[in-house]
């Protein structure tokens, strides 16, 4: 009984870390790209994705609670200072869209803008 | 130079005493010729179109934007309730909800909003605020509620420096 316990037991391992190799390349695959929010600009302003690609948007601000809110792509996240939020967007149509800082958040807040282009 | 310096202390000096330097409300002439000049001549956008509808999100949307600063001027309803010194400007500060403001087109009011208006105490927002923004508060300025139905700015409260 002992012998056949004992090779269950190794086989479940191999198999469990066996696994971890296709979890981590698949979770590989997810592009991360750093956002930076501060009095009065985005930083990058505007990124290009891959229609039907998945990114992986870290949003950090560098002062006051700012916030991403880009319609047309169902986003609308706050965004604060240390406190880095990461959300995930698939964008399934082609074409520019537009985003805006949607948080009041000095003299220049209306000239917060940002922008992603989205291409085959 | 010393000539220069002399007429521009002179110049400076009559336009004071022409024009005094005190606030006091404009008579019932001045703001006749000031309303018809800002509503026939000076305000822009007449024929710019609102591309916000009148929806009830875009009115909340429009709502909120007010509430980013216009309020400390304006009140939360649009109707000067809690601001102090609405009626000692010169001229007052209307209520949103005046014919005379009311009476504006849409174009005008996102004009005025973005570009200021003068004479008034009335800011250019352009910059600060978004052309989606300006154009909703456009929409919130046609759906201002009852007066006095948002209470006081929190500006006003007392409570700047309390912990």
């Amino acid at each position: 009984m002992k012998p056949i316990r004992h090779t269950l037991s190794v086989a479940l391992m191999f198999g469990i870390f066996a696994q971890v190799p296709f979890i981590s390349s698949a979770q590989d695959q997810v592009r991360t790209i750093e956002i930076h929010a501060r009095r009065f600009d985005f930083s990058p302003a505007e990124i290009t994705l891959k229609k039907g690609e998945t990114v992986k948007l870290r949003l950090s601000s560098e002062d006051v609670p700012h916030s991403l809110v880009i319609p047309d792509l169902k986003i609308k996240e706050t965004i604060t200072k240390n406190h880095p939020t990461e959300i995930t967007v698939t964008p399934n149509n082609l074409g520019d869209f537009r985003g805006k800082c949607g948080r009041f958040c000095g003299s220049g807040h209306g000239s917060m803008l940002f922008t992603v282009h989205v291409k085959d | 130079m010393r000539r220069d310096l002399v007429l521009a202390v002179l110049g400076c000096t009559t336009s004071l005493v022409l024009t005094g330097c005190k606030v006091t409300p404009p008579g019932r002439a001045e703001t006749a010729i000031v309303q018809w000049t800002k509503h026939t001549l000076t305000v822009g956008g007449s024929r710019d179109k609102n591309p916000v509808p009148n929806t009830a999100d875009k009115i909340e949307a429009g709502k909120q934007a007010f509430g980013f600063y216009c309020v400390v001027c304006h009140g939360r309803d649009g109707q000067n309730t809690g601001v102090p010194f609405a009626a000692g400007m010169s001229p007052p500060i209307p209520s949103l909800a005046s014919s005379e403001v009311q009476r504006y087109s849409d174009g005008q009011l996102k004009w005025i909003i973005e570009n200021g208006l003068s004479p008034s105490g009335m800011p250019a927002s352009k910059g600060t605020l978004g052309d989606d923004d300006m154009w909703a508060i456009v929409v919130y300025l046609r759906h201002l509620p009852p007066a006095g139905s948002l209470g006081e700015p929190h500006a006003y409260s007392g409570e700047e420096y309390e912990k």
